[in-house]
């Protein structure tokens, strides 16, 4: 299996190679991450596919550096912008089930004045992410950004499902806690 | 706070957390060592010392190396001898309660037993890996904690002012600065029994500040004759069925 640079100079070469390598490397991954979220195999293999055209188009002049998060990160947005465009979609996939959770946790009424917007929100996640010990960020990361199901997380973490569940519900108490203190109200 | 919002921001955190869940895996047990002959030599060492050490620590009148420590839940900040204003729960004047003031775990290691004694208010024990029993408005009770270290996380103690509440919530003209002692001080004692049948007694001690805020401390403890309510009788718990039948009301 190549390199990732070894991959990207196939990009800058114009070899349609660089598709069949990324996939063969990656494909897994961003299925499963696209999966998570439509719940739909035909729609997460075409979001899959319209990440690497996005990759195609953007590389170069982009030298994405780490290659997967950068795909993923492609990968995400176009399954979240497919699942939002999709309203006939039934609220069943591991997506809706994480999504329901943070909703949970983050969106109470507020005023105008304290109310977060998404950016600010990202700003603040990075730095409560950085307040976790290692573990229980990556339980927060998989489950929320990457979507994966409980069972996932614990299968890959090597721990239960159950105390995978219960550092998630701290986690997010937490979370609350590190709004509030940082003066917004939720 | 949108749906859509919280999606966008969460799919817009950095990088490096979404490369460091990606790349991390669990650390896998390192079991080659011990099928070394140079391994063999190092344990059947380290048995011998352990035996010597062993033999002088069961002389031994203190439980050297027996450590717990307590955690705040929700900060998970340590709470140490010297004490901190708890963060995570306060009450007013009209007894009004936000979060909870003192909900904690203990770690440690080959801790077989707590029996917990609160003196004055209430505890409320809670097991999120289901298997203990559970207790509500208690005072003693005693839980099993078990071989596994990783479980101790998830036995918490709640400890809850329930007769604080009621006096300030009763009598309109009440107020904390106002209310005696035994409504602003606390002890919650532990006597903590490991699998080695070594013992140790720790306590938390907790006050209410005169703004409505809770300062605890943890520290070592000595029960006296004056401790009466250690020795009231282990309250019973609550019921399984009722945690766990099948017909819980929602």
């Amino acid at each position: 299996m190549l390199e990732d640079r070894e991959i990207i100079d196939l990009f800058y070469a114009r070899s349609e190679q660089a598709i069949i390598e990324l996939s063969e490397k990656y494909g897994a991954v961003c299925r499963k991450v696209a999966r998570n979220i439509l719940n739909n195999e035909q729609d997460a293999e075409e979001c899959v596919n319209d990440a690497y055209l996005g990759a195609w188009n953007t590389i170069p002049p982009q030298r994405p550096k780490p290659l997967l998060t950068y795909l993923c990160r492609i990968v995400r947005n176009l399954s979240v912008t497919r699942y939002h465009a999709n309203t006939a979609a039934k609220r069943n996939s591991v997506y809706d089930v994480a999504l329901d959770e943070l909703e949970s946790c983050l969106a109470s009424p507020v005023t105008v004045e304290t109310e977060l917007s998404a950016k600010e929100l990202s700003g603040l996640l990075d730095q409560f992410l950085d307040t976790l010990d290692q573990k229980n960020r990556v339980i927060f990361v998989r489950r929320y950004w990457y979507s994966d199901s409980v069972a996932d997380i614990a299968a890959r973490l090597g721990l239960r499902p159950n105390h995978v569940s219960v550092r998630l519900s701290r986690t997010r108490e937490k979370l609350r806690t590190y709004l509030r203190k940082e003066g917004y109200t939720i | 706070m949108k749906r859509e919002d919280i999606s966008q921001a969460v799919g817009n955190i950095s990088t490096r957390h979404i490369q460091e869940a990606e790349c991390y895996s669990a650390v896998a047990p390192k079991a080659s060592f011990f099928h070394r002959p140079f391994g063999r030599a190092m344990i059947a060492a380290v048995l011998a010392l352990c035996l010597l050490v062993g033999g002088i620590g069961i002389l031994s009148p203190f439980g050297g190396g027996m450590v717990v420590t307590a955690y705040a839940y929700g900060t998970e900040e340590e709470i140490t001898p010297a004490g901190a204003v708890m963060s995570t729960g306060t009450i007013s004047d009209s007894g009004e309660m936000t979060g909870h003031p003192l909900m904690f775990f203990l770690a440690g290691k080959d801790i077989a037993t707590v029996r917990f004694s609160c003196k004055n208010q209430m505890l409320n024990f809670v097991d999120w890996t289901e298997k203990r029993d559970e207790y509500g408005n208690a005072q003693n009770f005693t839980v099993p904690y078990g071989e596994d270290e990783d479980e101790y996380y998830f036995l918490l103690i709640d400890w809850v002012p329930t007769g604080t509440i009621r006096e300030l919530t009763d009598h309109a003209d009440s107020t904390i600065a106002a209310l005696p002692e035994e409504l602003r001080e606390d002890v919650i004692v532990m006597e903590i029994t490991f699998e080695n049948g070594k013992t140790a007694t720790k306590a938390i001690t907790v006050s209410l500040l005169d703004d409505g805020t809770f300062f605890a401390a943890f520290h070592d403890y000595n029960v006296s004759d004056a401790d009466a309510f250690v020795d009231r009788p282990d309250s019973e718990a609550i019921p399984r069925e009722i945690l766990y039948g099948a017909e819980q009301i929602s």
